[in-house]
């Protein structure tokens, strides 16, 4: 037994080890799986952004909703990219075509600086222009343009300014052509329009103070503005094309120095291809190494190198692509730069398959790579942690704490030494650190964002979520265990402070005198009270709107202590039904206890405990008169089978004729005494019953004047016997009372037994009904029987009534001695008073019963 | 030869009844627990069983309770159990009597008497009479002034035969002593004594087995008298 025991508890003991440890990992796996969704979630978010690098700068571009199941080149991403290369490219081959000759860069270049300016627009046929190098025109850039204002007179206008004026003219045949043909040797004619073409007027020259150019650098003919105008107008017009043109190419200098380390063949995975025709010379711009063979095979190289791209033939209107981007969009592009893409213009772009620089292309390629097919996987796995998370949640919260005792095997919870912290403190210190450490992070996180690699972002969003959990589940995990041990309140300092005060006011009140108990609140009461009152008072006149607030305050306040008062009040009420309920038998009554306090709450407990203890010795009292009763019917049904036999059998001997005078006295004291025990059984088990109320009453209206006439009826022969005379002395009608029929009779049967055995013989019997009212009005029937005793009444009324005790202590006579006792107890239970009163030789019986009226 | 079978544990009040009984000229079988008495009931043809209700093995109350299932026989319950519960439940399954131990010999001769008339004579009575009244064994035939009580002839008084007959044809009702009085006297009672109780009296002695515990004429103390309706 006892090894089975200890076995018993070995295994338990395991058990609970096992379950610590079972706990413990999913403690942890609950961690990893927030950690897990978190870092899942960050990578996300941190992959759905890719930032690549662009002409411009960085640029960031979004992953979400890329399809996954296409590839990079049909991505929306790579045709995102190879648009604004497209665009690159196409602005790139317009800046070339402003600073190369022959594909190479030319810095004797001749910028026709009108034209230049004007490439957006269309040229007239005659134009006034200077002609400088692409190398003079930088470097003035470089330096800046600069002017001074010149006081001069009309002779030195003249002097300063061309007599005439140089116009060049384009070509007939180039009508309607732009800056594209200005460009093209042949194609202008300079025209020299000598001063007396000119109005006269013009050549007589008012003094002025002009803003004029410093020439810094010559034209390529070696002239500067002035002597190719004639007057003040053309002139300032020709400084602002040249400034025009200067602060364009200078900045189309420098995006050309970047685009072409941009397009540079190994820096980028874009391979172009672009050739234009003007005037039947043929100009080819590429980033292709081997750009000497014909047009069609480095267009053929191309398309061999780049599985994607686009070939577009202006003048066939003839498109290819294997991409999204539309003819549409290269027009558009193409027609942007309309002044640098004559008619005959061929554009082919490709993309490099082969990814072998490390371009925006290749990082795009990567990140899609690593972010787009595992974009579900990612975000489902995310969505599974975070339900592991709750559902692991759930279960540790459920089983968090428990243990089962080792002894009983009871249940129990099992505190840390934190959860003894108390709750308060320790729900703020929660609340803290968590919002301090998410707000960290948050802050963290927003200034990190876009600075830092998206490895470092995910590492720490991981720490960070550790972190979280951790805390999180320190704090929740000491409450749940509070709340299951039930010392969330218990543990709180507002209980302890609650308590205290409790104890003080209750210290106070126990220890001190009544007067003090009284008086001190109420003088409390009335300063508060009073000085609230003129606060008010103070308050209304000089501020219109604080007094309303305070009355408020004192409105509260009295009702409260009314409530105090009420509630009080009402709590005595209460005692006081309580006692009077209980006082008047009904024993379980309990007094409620809720909402009571202090002495109140005392006098309510001690009523209750009082009332209880009574019960329960009512109850015990009446178990055991209960107990009694079934023993004494039991015993007697034991006594009456062998007492039939007796009966039987002395009657049998009776029948055989015994002539032995002797033994015919014998067998009749035998005759008479097993009746009398049959009697006697039959009483005992009566009077048990009744005095242990085990009897049920069947309530009827009796009419006393007919019973007691039924039962003299029933008598009259035995009195005859006796000698005994009754008289009956009741009034006229009916005298009722409630009553159960067979009950009421027995008490009148055994108090005419009574009678008859104890009665002097030859003696009247007075048997008198009568009313009378009691104190409260109630009319009441007094029935009374009354005899001469034969023998001295030598006990008392009390005695005779007790069991088994009679007139007379020999104990010879008939009968059981509880007839008395009968009588008196079933008068009881049905409502009404028996009394004995003797006088002398007198024995009188009363009977009370309330009337029952109305008939 | 009339066949009664008696049933006790207790065997000396068993051979006391038997004595009583074979006096009377029956013949008596003699059970000791309710099986045997079932098996004695199966065996033999009895007219008349007595059955005491503590019993070993099988008691007197699931005894009756089976041969009730297949015989309608008198049976008289024979028990130390004197509580009006227990005569009520002895009644209701089927007993047609109920006598407490310790009994009076004579009294349950009678009472077998009593059982036996009504099972073997009143079963086939079939009287249309207009002037015949009868309450269970009690009958009064108002045209030969004769009543019989299980078939045996009861004398009675006039006064006592006008009171039977009054409460006879009112079954059920309760009669008080001015009432009676006055049906029977013809005048109004006034402070109506105990003659009429003292009448009463005679008539139970004479129609009842037992005057103390009437089967016919019932007491109900307070209020009157009555005839059962059975």
């Amino acid at each position: 037994m006892d090894d089975q025991r200890i076995q018993d508890d070995n295994r338990k003991t395991e058990q609970k080890k096992k379950s610590k440890k079972g706990r413990t990992f999913l403690h942890v796996l609950q961690h990893i799986a927030l950690v897990t969704a978190v870092v899942l979630a960050v990578t996300v978010l941190a992959g759905s952004y890719l930032s690549l690098p662009s002409r411009k700068g960085v640029e960031r571009y979004s992953l979400i909703g890329e399809d996954r199941s296409a590839a990079f080149e049909d991505s929306r991403l790579f045709n995102h990219l190879l648009g604004n290369n497209i665009s690159d490219v196409i602005c790139y081959g317009a800046i070339r075509s402003q600073m190369e000759t022959e594909g190479v860069f030319d810095p004797k270049k001749e910028i026709d600086i009108t034209a230049f300016a004007g490439r957006y627009g269309e040229l007239p046929q005659e134009y006034i222009t200077a002609r400088y190098y692409l190398d003079d025109l930088l470097k003035w850039a470089q330096a800046g343009l600069e002017y001074e204002d010149v006081w001069m007179s009309g002779e030195e206008v003249n002097r300063f300014l061309s007599s005439g004026r140089t116009l060049t003219k384009l070509d007939p045949g180039n009508s309607g052509a732009k800056y594209l043909t200005s460009d093209l040797t042949g194609a202008t004619q300079v025209v020299d329009v000598s001063g007396n073409l000119l109005d006269p007027s013009d050549l007589e020259r008012e003094d002025v103070q002009e803003n004029i150019l410093k020439n810094r650098h010559r034209t390529v003919d070696g002239k500067n503005i002035e002597n190719f105008v004639s007057s003040w107008e053309e002139y300032h017009s020709l400084c602002d094309n040249l400034s025009a043109s200067v602060n364009d190419l200078y900045i189309n200098y420098n995006n050309y120095l970047d685009y072409k380390d941009y397009f540079d063949a190994g820096d980028s995975n874009i391979v172009y291809l672009i050739s234009k025709t003007i005037g039947g010379k043929t100009e080819v711009y590429t980033n292709m190494e081997n750009s000497t063979g014909t047009a069609s095979q480095l267009e053929k190289e191309l398309k061999k190198r780049c599985d994607k791209y686009i070939y577009y033939d202006v003048p066939r209107m003839e498109f290819e692509t294997n991409t999204m981007i539309e003819e549409s969009t290269l027009r558009y592009l193409l027609n942007g730069y309309e002044y640098a893409y004559p008619e005959e213009t061929k554009v082919m772009i490709g993309v490099d398959s082969s990814y072998s620089a490390m371009d925006s292309f290749t990082q795009a390629r990567d990140g899609f790579g690593n972010f787009v097919p595992y974009l579900w996987q990612y975000l489902s796995g995310a969505v599974i942690c975070i339900l592991i998370y709750l559902l692991l949640l759930m279960l540790l919260t459920r089983q968090e704490g428990v243990v089962y005792r080792r002894d009983t095997g009871e249940r129990a919870i099992a505190l840390q030494p934190e959860d003894h912290i108390p709750t308060e403190p320790m729900i703020l210190a929660g609340i803290l650190l968590l919002g301090g450490s998410l707000y960290g992070i948050s802050k963290a996180v927003n200034m990190l964002w876009q600075s830092v690699e998206s490895g470092f972002l995910i590492a720490l969003a991981g720490a960070s979520a550790l972190l979280v959990s951790l805390i999180f589940s320190f704090f929740y995990y000491s409450l749940v265990r509070r709340i299951k041990a039930q010392i969330l309140w218990r543990g709180s300092l507002l209980r302890r402070m609650a308590k205290a005060a409790r104890r003080w006011i209750l210290y106070f009140f126990r220890n001190s005198t009544l007067i003090l108990r009284v008086w001190v609140p109420l003088g409390v009461f009335v300063l508060v009270n009073g000085g609230l009152v003129l606060l008010i008072f103070c308050l209304a006149m000089d501020q219109k709107w604080l007094w309303f607030p305070v009355l408020l305050i004192l409105a509260a306040l009295d009702g409260f202590v009314g409530n105090v008062l009420y509630r009080s009040a009402l709590a005595r009420q209460r005692v006081l039904e309580g006692i009077e309920l209980i006082r008047e038998g009904n024993l379980s009554h309990k007094v409620a206890e809720d909402g009571m306090f202090g002495e109140d709450l005392a006098l309510a407990k001690a009523v209750n405990s009082i009332g209880e203890s009574v019960k329960n010795a009512v109850e015990t009292s009446m178990k055991d008169e209960r107990l009694k009763a079934d023993l004494i019917t039991n015993v007697s049904h034991d006594i009456k089978t062998p007492l039939t036999s007796i009966i039987n059998y002395v009657d049998l001997i009776k029948r055989q004729n015994v002539n032995d005078p002797k033994i015919r006295e014998y067998i009749e004291v035998l005759d008479v005494k097993s009746q009398r025990l049959k009697q006697l059984t039959d009483d005992l088990v009566e009077a048990s019953k009744i005095s242990s109320g085990n009897i049920v009453l069947q309530w009827e209206k009796i009419n006393l004047v007919e019973l007691l006439n039924q039962t003299i009826g029933e008598f009259s022969e035995k009195f005859e016997e006796k000698a005994l005379f009754p008289v009956l002395r009741a009034p006229k009608g009916s005298v009722f009372i409630e009553a159960d029929s067979r009950r009421i009779w027995r008490v009148i049967e055994n108090l005419f037994n009574n009678i008859l055995k104890y009665a002097l013989q030859g003696t009247r019997v007075y048997i008198d009904l009568g009313f009378y009212e009691d104190e409260q009005k109630q009319k009441l029937v007094m029935l009374s029987i009354k005899n001469i005793s034969a023998q001295p009444l030598k006990v008392s009324p009390e005695e005779l009534t007790e069991r088994f005790i009679r007139g007379d202590e020999s104990r010879t006579t008939e009968g059981s001695g509880l007839g008395l006792s009968i009588a008196k107890n079933l008068t009881e239970a049905q409502k009404g008073a028996f009394e004995i009163v003797m006088d002398g030789d007198l024995f009188k019986v009363n009977l009370i019963f309330p009337l029952l009226e109305g008939e | 030869m009339t066949n009664i079978l008696v049933c006790d544990d207790d065997k000396e009040i068993v051979d006391a009844i038997e004595i009583y009984l074979l006096q009377e000229g029956y013949r008596v079988y003699k059970a000791y627990d309710g099986e045997q008495a079932i098996r004695l009931l199966k065996e033999q043809n009895i007219q008349l069983l007595i059955i005491d209700i503590m019993m070993p093995k099988l008691d007197g109350i699931h005894a009756t309770l089976k041969i009730r299932e297949y015989s309608s026989i008198p049976i008289i319950f024979l028990s130390a159990k004197s509580e009006d519960t227990d005569k009520i439940l002895g009644l209701n399954i089927g007993a047609d009597d109920y006598v407490t131990k310790p009994f009076n010999p004579l009294e349950l001769v009678a009472r077998v008497k009593s059982n036996l008339r009504r099972y073997t004579q009143l079963g086939n009575l079939n009287v249309e009479n207009n002037a015949l009244f009868t309450a269970g064994g009690l009958c009064i035939n108002d045209d030969t002034k004769e009543v019989t009580v299980d078939g045996e002839s009861v004398r009675l008084t006039p006064i006592e035969y006008n009171i039977l007959l009054l409460l006879v044809k009112n079954k059920g009702k309760v009669f008080s002593i001015d009432q009676i009085y006055e049906n029977i006297w013809n005048e109004e009672a006034i402070g109506a004594d105990n003659t009429v109780a003292v009448h009463i009296r005679h008539i139970r002695e004479k129609i009842e087995i037992n005057p103390k515990d009437p089967r016919y004429l019932k007491v109900v103390w307070g209020v009157g008298y009555k005839i059962e309706k059975q």
